[in-house]
């Protein structure tokens, strides 16, 4: 069995002046399963998420990223992730997506540098240049990601990652998820695409009222 | 205490006016103690909050008095000799811009306490137009807005594996230009859509809006106006214009 990637304990969350968004969240996934997060739009699914990355502290409980606490520590914490966010704006730096690769890069030359890399998406092989605000949605959350072929080994967090996308860019991102199985590495993604074929992943979790349930549909 | 939003308004301006025109150190402690019981008193802080903002304000603090104590070579040897001297004068303007930085930075939040209806209603109560409120609502938001996207993309920096300390200062400026750019394009595109929005949502195409919200000063923030005169009117007559 692989060993636990993340672990939560007895997490509360609320945001200031809200009430408790979740409560008593105990959770463990281990590094190569693939996880499946539902729940009702507003029930803290991206929160959830937030807070396994250290975007966001918990009110109380426990966050453990490899065993250690996530947050403003050593980047090589973050080496086995990728992580995407539900808006794709925010997954983006700089002002097109040429400063984005840039950034990408710095952070992984030896994944990132080989030519060709412009061809993995033929729309956006024409829009290096062209400024996100000129950019599509659709457009936009393909660009984020993008370069998810150049991370199979890592563990994906992946935040509605289907939104917006045209059915060709689903079944794309659909087929990337198959070629996942069987890697170093999981993932945890959330979605209310019923597209996603339900045999991608062996858990599934429910998040209602605050709490998270494991479920078979 | 609840006070008028207009009191908070006036009180932020009166203290961080204060602090530019105030030289004397032991007024500018005064003045630093005032806006800091201000912001307890109106629940804008806390003493918990205090500790962890000393965290970030006290090294950019130490770095301009060491400026000042440096670079000001007037007034009697304290201690030293040549560059690394530190004279009177040097040291006394040293603990002055920082406590006019820390009034400024302190009185500041008061102003962030302030919603937009706030700022509506505190213009109302002087008879201003409601977009001035709207205009001056949003240029105090920037700034928080502006820093709370850069600890953002900081975060999202390390997220995808990026080590400032271990990178090259090339790299580093190139990543830092890169963040600036991000999130002055996402706060410019922001309030534009915001402006949009206002409009599509016929921001003031009904004349003037009625409203429920208490416009009224009441007893404490006379007091609190009397209190800002009567300082005032004290610091100008130990303080003549001419003598300063």
């Amino acid at each position: 069995m692989s060993l636990p990637l993340f672990r939560l304990t007895d997490l509360d969350f609320s945001y200031p002046g809200q009430p408790v968004l979740l409560r008593g969240v105990d959770l463990t996934i281990r590094e190569q399963e693939r996880v499946l997060l539902t729940g009702d739009n507003g029930s803290g699914k991206t929160t959830l998420l937030k807070l396994l990355v250290g975007l966001l502290k918990p009110s109380s409980g426990q966050v453990l990223l490899s065993g250690e606490e996530p947050g403003r520590q050593s980047p090589e914490l973050y080496r086995s992730l990728f992580f995407s966010q539900q808006n794709s704006v925010d997954n983006l730096f700089g002002l097109c997506p040429r400063h984005d690769l840039q950034v990408w890069q710095i952070a992984h030359p030896e994944r990132l540098d080989s030519a060709g890399l412009e061809t993995n998406d033929d729309t956006l092989a024409r829009n290096w240049d062209r400024p996100f605000s000129a950019l599509s949605a659709g457009e936009l959350q393909a660009l984020a990601l993008l370069y998810l072929p150049r991370f199979l080994d890592k563990f994906w967090i992946l935040d509605e990652p289907t939104a917006g996308l045209d059915a060709e860019r689903k079944a794309r991102f659909h087929a990337l998820c198959q070629q996942k199985m069987g890697q170093s590495h999981g993932m945890l993604v959330v979605s209310h695409d019923p597209g996603l074929p339900a045999s991608l992943f062996d858990r599934k979790l429910l998040l209602q009222d605050g709490q998270l349930m494991e479920t078979s549909s | 205490m609840k006070l008028h939003p207009l009191s908070l308004l006036v009180l932020a301006l009166w203290l961080s006016t204060a602090a530019l025109f105030c030289s004397e150190v032991l007024a500018l402690v005064t003045l630093l103690g005032l806006c800091l019981l201000a912001r307890i008193i109106v629940k804008t802080m806390e003493f918990r909050q205090l500790s962890h903002q000393r965290k970030r304000l006290v090294p950019l603090l130490l770095i301009i008095m060491v400026i000042q104590v440096l670079f000001v070579k007037e007034g009697k040897l304290l201690w030293g000799h040549g560059w690394y001297g530190i004279h009177a004068l040097g040291l006394t303007r040293g603990i002055a811009v920082g406590l006019r930085l820390l009034i400024l930075y302190f009185s500041a939040g008061l102003l962030l306490r302030l919603s937009y209806s706030d700022y509506d209603t505190a213009f109302r109560t002087l008879h201003l137009p409601e977009e001035l409120g709207f205009m001056v609502s949003y240029a105090v938001h920037v700034i928080p807005l502006v820093s709370q996207r850069l600890m953002h993309y900081r975060q999202l920096l390390l997220i995808r594996g990026i080590s400032f300390k271990a990178m090259k200062l090339r790299d580093r400026l190139k990543i830092y230009s890169l963040i600036s750019l991000t999130i002055l394009a996402n706060v410019l595109s922001q309030s534009g859509i915001q402006a949009i929005a206002l409009e599509l949502r016929g921001f003031r195409s009904l004349g003037k809006r009625t409203s429920l919200q208490e416009t009224k000063l009441r007893l404490p923030d006379l007091l609190l106006f009397l209190l800002m005169i009567v300082l005032t009117v004290l610091f100008l007559v130990l303080n003549p214009l001419g003598s300063r």
